[in-house]
């Protein structure tokens, strides 16, 4: 018996949906979603309300948490108003992130600034098209191997870099729409290179606090409903 | 092929809405409504009110069905409920308490 259940294009589930196995959802789900086995909100899919499960991939839309005990992937076209929490993660150029995002589980890296993200990696000029979902790693190689090279020059304007992603580790807020992705990717670069770039001179290890949560963006679930009735 | 599928192990705290086909093996605890069929599968459950154009049951439904079309309970399913639908066929084996209103 196939354990793959699929929330069709027409459907609407309004409460929560748990148990195991894979599950495909094309539709809509007004709820949370707790699965022991992997979930795939398609391109036309949306979840209003957060998402745990062993394996994620999102290619859709999500407005809450999103976490994952193995391997969370957004795809192009994946908007995301929520924290990311995975073992393993990918970001795909073309989706779209709102919430912290962090790694755990995995084997963490030292810089854990680097994976607080309050960013639209759809501005991300850095990627390329074709990028696979690892691609966010090769993002902070390169970054961190332009710190070694001096903090770089402003702008990206290494000879062998590309211009640097509009990360912003430390902005209070990020307006979500509507930023130039020529700006953006310039701005970012000079706040990257000068103010952002100096964690050793900070006796914690880590360049400033947290960023700060934008309650408009971490409320959580908008327009979320729970049934009121079929219920025991 | 159903356009939706609630697999064996999946279970869903509300309700199911749905233009297309409703395929069930897991567990509605809510409402189940589309403009398609619906097949609740033998290991498939329904604690709240069913209806679709075609209903066919071969697992458990605790609730009113309803069908514009047809209900169909199949043997070894088990129906505790009302039924309101111009067509209703009741298998051998098939378990059944409830009115049923086949309209004029």
């Amino acid at each position: 018996m196939a354990r793959v259940s699929i929330i069709g294009p027409t459907s609407i589930v309004i409460g929560d949906v748990t148990g195991r196995g894979d599950l495909e959802i094309i539709g809509r789900v007004q709820g949370d979603v707790v699965l022991e086995g992997t979930v795939t909100v398609a391109p036309d899919g949306v979840v209003l309300g957060s998402i745990r499960a062993q394996g994620v991939r999102v290619a859709g839309r999500v407005d809450g948490s999103v976490v994952a005990k193995e391997s969370l992937s957004l795809q192009a076209g994946a908007n995301v108003s929520g924290d990311l929490v995975a073992a393993r993660l990918g970001i795909e150029e073309g989706a779209r992130v709102r919430g912290t995002v962090r790694t755990e589980g995995g084997d963490l890296e030292e810089d854990d600034d680097e994976d607080e993200v309050i960013a639209d990696q759809s501005d991300d000029v850095d990627a390329t098209p074709s990028e696979a979902p690892g691609g966010h790693e090769r993002r902070r190689r390169d970054r961190r191997r332009r710190r070694a090279h001096g903090g770089g020059g402003g702008g990206g304007a290494s000879p062998h870099a590309v211009p640097p992603p509009p990360a912003l580790p430390t902005a209070p807020s990020v307006p979500s729409t509507n930023v130039a992705p020529s700006s953006a990717a310039s701005s970012s670069a000079s706040t990257d290179s000068i103010g952002a770039r100096s964690p050793q001179t900070n006796p914690s290890g880590r360049v400033g606090p947290p960023a700060p949560v934008v309650p408009a963006l971490t409320k959580g679930v908008r327009g979320r409903r729970r049934p009121s009735s079929g219920q025991d | 092929m159903s356009s939706t599928i609630i697999a064996s192990e999946l279970t869903i705290e509300g309700d199911l809405t749905s233009e297309d086909d409703v395929h069930i093996e897991g567990r509605v605890r809510g409402r189940v409504t589309t403009k398609g069929s619906v097949e609740l599968g033998s290991r498939g459950a329904v604690e709240a009110d069913v209806s679709g154009r075609t209903v066919s049951v071969a697992g458990s439904v605790t609730a009113n069905v309803t069908a514009t079309e047809r209900v169909d309970l199949l043997a070894g399913g088990r129906l505790v409920g009302d039924v309101k639908a111009p067509r209703l066929t009741i298998a051998d084996g098939a378990t059944f308490r409830g009115k049923v209103d086949m309209g004029d």
